[in-house]
């Protein structure tokens, strides 16, 4: 049995082991009682002379607070140990629940930033063979991890270990992260810049949506319309940097658009996604007008670099990718940044019912959707796949998978998307790159079609990417590593129908539970919260519920106040917006709002206020 | 029963609020028992409290409101309260009239919030609809973009706003004693104590258009001091750094107070000069109100038959150019307006004697020279001194002080409502109002088309929308001619601020509101029409 064989039953995520695979090996030294101990960094971590009775001594406040959530709380309970170093801790908490009769309800988590620290630990196992369950995280990004694992469950947290106290920060950040954000407790103004066209066109829509489910106002800019004159610029010249100058111009114009409507609405927070047109200059306008902004890059880096001169104005970055690229975010001043992979809207990608007439405009065997990249052009054109349809643009009529191509290679809607994926028996889907003539090896984030296929119910096989085992497992899709083991996927799901049903039941089932644009929303306003706390927290003067409070008394107020929800961040204007002029007298609350406008109005056009 | 209210909301600047004085006076002598109240903002307030004939004074605290309206750091529910609390507690809410000297939607909702018996001016209708009434209050909206043909002084059309009442004529402002003493402290501190000869010197102006240069001012306070004749240098805390400029320029030959006097002093600084040189401010008219002969420097948008300071023996300084006074929202390139007028000009003013003044003519080359003039009845005239390059058009002036006067008659009494006298076309009147007539009966045709309709019993709402359309057309009919025919464009301007104050809510108040329009409108052609004639008369009469 391997080092990590042994480790499995401990260690539930993909990451932690792979942390732990690249971890060197570290030797320790022995207490005075012979038991084996630890320093890190300079750091003891444990007790030189009884590490047992020292982690009996860290545990004191721990099990007054555990044996309270347990009086408290009928179902599981959870206890987090934050730098755990070799696992005396859990050892001892592992006897105080054998013998407090807790053991029944309750798990152990780890958290160890460092991989060293961690597979000391997992090589000693000081706890072996406990009865509660002990789960073990590795790394600093484990906290979304650990959230899933613990799920509603309350729990308590060992912040007294030598281990936290080494990374106090780091750890204090992760529990907070765990902590449950009260998020409800402010409706946010959203204000979401569409890119003029393009996939993250309808990104940008799918998070409206979700944000608005989620309770808050969203605001949406479509510059979808805007699409026509970008093209002209193309018309206009072949000149490049004519053609950069024009286009740099027109997205100045457009982000300062960004930025008035931003500031006249008073949004709290703009949600831009790649391609949106924002400049350094219109971020920094919402910052000094303390209007947040974040940024969903849905794009791969290694493709687009525009990021880096954007990156250190956005409060918040949120990528498909992570590892180098975060690295590369902090190194050109980006403050905040966190992992948030792509996702489907199931209103839009569902299980449909089609006709047969559908199913023959739409089905195949065997179908791919998608831009004809270099590597799909290449790939597609070795696999003489009989049977399949490809539907996409940008397919040059002269490579050899034009022959599959469908209506003439024009771009298929979203809806239409639906239909094929439901449509088709094996959906196929092969990242895009323009560095590679098939698969790419080192492929890391998952594209939105992965999800999007998942969420219509169909059936895919996928080419493997590094962050895919994270979001989907092997019973939900097939994957294939290169060219060659394609056909025989193929072949096989074509041949075992109730396979492939099972496994895209599977697929959809995790996208509902876990990807949709609504829980990215989540995760994504959660991070935020706890990076920008008063973005929550700031309960300021625009809520219907203060201004009822003030109102107390003058029922006429209320009244009018009645048509909004107390949780509701609304602006003068929202007020003034309900007010029908020319039917019926005014009430005095109405009147005292238009001369609350009036005044406003009067004092920006003199400059006085904004 | 109880005392009579009459609220006036005049939220402008200080001058205005001074040269409200004689309408004020006239709305009290109309109901002596009458508590008189003045709502103005804040910073007016004490000048407010000087008018002698205003009962009460309310001010109205515009910073903090749209302070608190600031997206940024301002508390909107805080508006919301002390806006209510305002109502509330200034005692100012259901008076018997209203009368809103202000032309600003902001001063429109709060006379609506007030709700009183009778509203003069603009507002909004219970139903939140922004409304003008009466004929004057439409009249000074119309000359606001475009005041060349208005023959009348700010504070006439002021005075016509109270309809009926006996007119004043002349500003008022209570000095007190107290003011005096402070302000001889004031002056003795500064080294006037042996010096009681002085000017004062108001260099400043509510925008750079309208400020004569600084070292001119200079200038002229080196030369009064040869005369030995002390200059004293007044002004807000804003204008204090100019003023202090122009105090070392000027080699300590005058001396600044500004940004030193609250309003009560500085009338008293004003009461004490033997003159004051102002640029068109509210210092020229504190000081006409207290007595003190002026001497206005009116360059820019300025404009002397507009608001020269209402009294006798004033004497104001144009600049003698095609473009003088320019429109409030023209962009001087040249800068001649100042320039044109000279420190000789204004010395002449200042230390003149005036028969030499009215007589010798070459004191005002380059400049129009007028002084001020009000009659018993109240009407204020501009004689002018010397015949300048480019004289106003005072005979048309007239002829639009008769017309608007007749105009505004009822039931008018000098113009046949004959349908006859309108002019047709070949006959002798002018292409402008052959075309103006045109629109006119057009627009009388389609409102008389909508009172047939609604009399027959037509479903009404889609009458209206094709009413409230064909306004649209002859309602731009009468913008183009307004800028096409400048001679004809006042009576077109004013019908248009009628016709933007209508509202298809409700038919029958929509039918009368156009019918009343339109009444005015053909009044006003026959009117024009009758003048034309008239004048054609007398060619043909001067000719034989």
């Amino acid at each position: 049995m391997s080092e990590h064989d042994a480790f499995s039953p401990y260690v539930a995520d993909p990451r932690s082991m792979d942390a732990l695979r690249c971890a060197a090996d570290m030797p320790t030294s022995r207490a005075s009682n012979g038991l084996p101990t630890l320093s890190y960094s300079g750091v003891r971590l444990h007790s030189a002379v009884d590490p047992q009775a020292e982690a009996q001594l860290i545990l004191e406040d721990t099990i007054r607070e555990l044996s309270a959530l347990l009086a408290r709380s009928a179902g599981a309970i959870a206890c987090v140990v934050a730098g755990p170093g070799l696992g005396y801790v859990v050892s001892a908490l592992h006897l105080w629940a054998m013998e407090s009769g807790a053991a029944p309800r309750m798990r152990i988590l780890c958290v160890e930033a460092d991989a060293e620290v961690a597979r000391k630990a997992l090589q000693l196992r000081v706890w072996e063979n406990a009865i509660v369950p002990v789960t073990w995280f590795v790394g600093q990004e484990a906290w979304s991890e650990i959230k899933a694992l613990l799920g509603n469950s309350p729990f308590v947290c060992v912040t007294a270990t030598a281990g936290y106290r080494l990374r106090k920060s780091l750890y204090d950040e992760m529990i907070a992260a765990l902590r449950p954000y009260p998020l409800a407790d402010r409706r946010l103004k959203i204000l979401i810049p569409t890119p003029l066209y393009g996939g993250s066109y309808p990104i940008a829509l799918h998070c409206a949506e979700a944000l608005r489910t989620l309770g808050h106002d969203v605001d949406v800019l479509d510059f979808s319309a805007w699409y026509s004159l970008y093209a002209t610029i193309d018309e206009t010249t072949h000149d490049a940097r004519h053609r950069r100058t024009l286009q740099g111009l027109l997205t100045t114009f457009l982000g300062e658009m960004v930025a008035a409507r931003a500031i006249e609405r008073r949004a709290n927070l703009v949600w831009a996604v790649a391609q949106s047109p924002l400049t350094p200059t219109a971020l920094e306008e919402l910052r000094r007008e303390q209007i947040h902004s974040a940024f969903w890059f849905v794009e791969d880096y290694h493709v687009f670099d525009y990021w880096r001169h954007l990156a250190r104005h956005f409060d918040a970055i949120f990528t498909i990718q992570r590892g180098r690229l975060h690295e590369e975010l902090h190194a050109v001043g980006a403050a905040n940044v966190a992992y948030l992979p792509c996702a489907a809207n199931p209103a839009v990608h569902r299980p449909m019912e089609l006709a047969e007439a559908e199913r023959l405009r739409w089905g195949a065997d065997v179908s791919f959707v998608g831009a004809g990249y270099r590597n799909r052009q290449n790939l597609f054109a070795r696999l003489r796949l009989p049977g399949l349809k490809i539907w996409g643009s940008d397919w040059p009529a002269e490579c050899a998978a034009a022959q599959y191509l469908q209506d003439n290679g024009r771009r298929v809607t979203a809806d239409e998307t639906a239909l094929i994926y439901n449509a088709t028996k094996v959906n196929l889907n092969l990242h895009s790159s323009q560095r590679h003539s098939g698969v790419n090896p080192e492929g890391d984030f998952v594209n939105p079609r992965t999800f999007e296929i998942a969420a219509c119910g169909g059936f895919q096989v996928t080419d493997a990417r590094s962050e895919m085992a994270e979001l989907f497992g092997a019973r939900e899709m097939a994957l294939f590593r290169n060219t060659e083991e394609i056909p025989a996927l193929v072949e096989y799901y074509l041949r075992h129908e109730d396979e492939r049903g099972a496994m895209a039941n599977r697929a959809r089932e995790r996208v509902l539970r876990e990807h949709t644009y609504e829980h990215r929303m989540s995760s994504a306003l959660e991070f935020l919260g706890r990076k920008i706390p008063h973005l929550f927290a700031d309960k300021g003067s625009n809520y219907v519920s203060s201004l009822k409070q003030a109102a107390e008394g003058d029922a006429e107020l209320e009244a009018f106040l009645s048509g909004f929800r107390d949780d509701q961040n609304i602006t003068l204007d929202d007020i003034v917006s309900r007010i029908e002029l020319g039917k019926g007298a005014l009430t005095r609350a109405e009147g005292l709002f238009l001369l609350m406008k009036e005044f406003r109005d009067w004092g920006r056009e003199k400059g006085v206020i904004q | 029963m109880s005392r009579e209210r009459i609220v006036v909301v005049n939220f402008t600047r200080m001058g205005d609020v001074i040269q409200s004085g004689p309408l004020l006076r006239s709305l009290k002598q109309n109901a002596r028992e009458c508590e008189l109240i003045l709502i103005v903002f804040s910073s007016f307030a004490e000048t407010a409290r000087r008018l002698p004939m205003v009962d009460r004074v309310v001010a109205f605290d515009v910073d903090h409101l749209v302070g608190e309206l600031d997206s940024r750091r301002g508390r909107w529910e805080h508006a919301y309260r002390d806006a209510a609390r305002f109502f509330q507690d200034s005692n100012v809410c259901d008076a018997d009239a209203v009368y809103n000297l202000a032309h600003t939607r902001q001063s429109a909702m709060l006379c609506a919030l007030l709700r009183a018996s009778v509203t003069h001016g603009m507002t909004r209708s219970p139903a939140g609809r922004i409304r003008v009434h009466g004929e004057w209050f439409a009249y000074l909206f119309s000359i606001m973009r475009e005041r060349s043909l208005n023959p009348f002084n700010l504070v006439e059309i002021y005075q016509r706003f109270g309809e009926g009442a006996v007119r004043s004529d002349h500003l008022e402002f209570s000095v007190t004693n107290a003011d005096r003493q402070e302000a001889n402290a004031l002056l003795t501190t500064m080294g006037l104590s042996n010096a009681p000869r002085y000017v004062v010197l108001q260099s400043g102006a509510s925008s750079p258009a309208r400020q004569w240069p600084a070292d001119r001012f200079a200038a002229v306070a080196q030369a009064l001091s040869k005369h030995g004749v002390r200059s004293v240098l007044t002004g807000s805390a804003a204008e204090q750094i100019t003023a202090e400029a122009i105090s070392r320029l000027s080699g300590g030959a005058a001396i600044s107070i500004a940004g030193r006097t609250n309003v009560g002093v500085l009338a008293a600084v004003l009461e004490g000069a033997e003159k004051v040189l102002s640029n068109d401010t509210g210092t020229i008219h504190l000081a006409a109100a207290v007595g003190t002969p002026t001497v206005g420097v009116f360059i820019g948008p300025a404009s002397a038959k507009d608001t020269a300071p209402y009294g006798n023996g004033h004497l104001i300084l144009e600049p003698d150019l095609e473009c003088a006074p320019c429109g409030y929202h023209d962009e001087c390139r040249g800068r001649e307006c100042g320039a044109r007028i000279g420190v000789d000009h204004v010395l002449s003013a200042l230390l003149g004697d005036p028969q030499d003044m009215d007589e010798n003519e070459s004191l005002w080359d380059g400049v129009r020279a007028y002084r001020t003039e009000v009659e018993r009845n109240g009407r204020f005239r501009l004689r002018l001194l010397n015949h300048p390059r480019i004289p106003s058009d005072s005979r048309l002036l007239e002829g639009y002080r008769e017309f608007w006067e007749t105009l505004f008659q009822r039931p008018p009494d000098c113009v046949s409502s004959s349908e006859e006298r309108l002019p047709a076309r070949g006959s002798e009147d002018s292409e402008g109002l052959r075309k103006l007539a045109g629109i006119f009966r057009n627009a009388k045709q389609q409102v008389a088309t909508l009172r047939a309709s609604l009399e027959d019993g037509i479903q009404s709402s889609g009458r209206i929308t094709t009413a409230l359309s064909n306004q649209m057309v002859w309602q731009n009919a009468l913008r183009e001619f307004a800028e096409r025919d400048l001679r004809l464009a006042p009576l077109p301007r004013y019908l248009i601020v009628r016709l933007s104050t209508v509202y298809g809510d409700e038919v029958n108040e929509y039918l009368s509101d156009l019918e009343s329009i339109v009444e005015t409108f053909g009044r006003g052609v026959r009117l024009l029409s009758a003048q034309e004639r008239n004048r054609v008369e007398e060619v043909v009469h001067a000719l034989a």
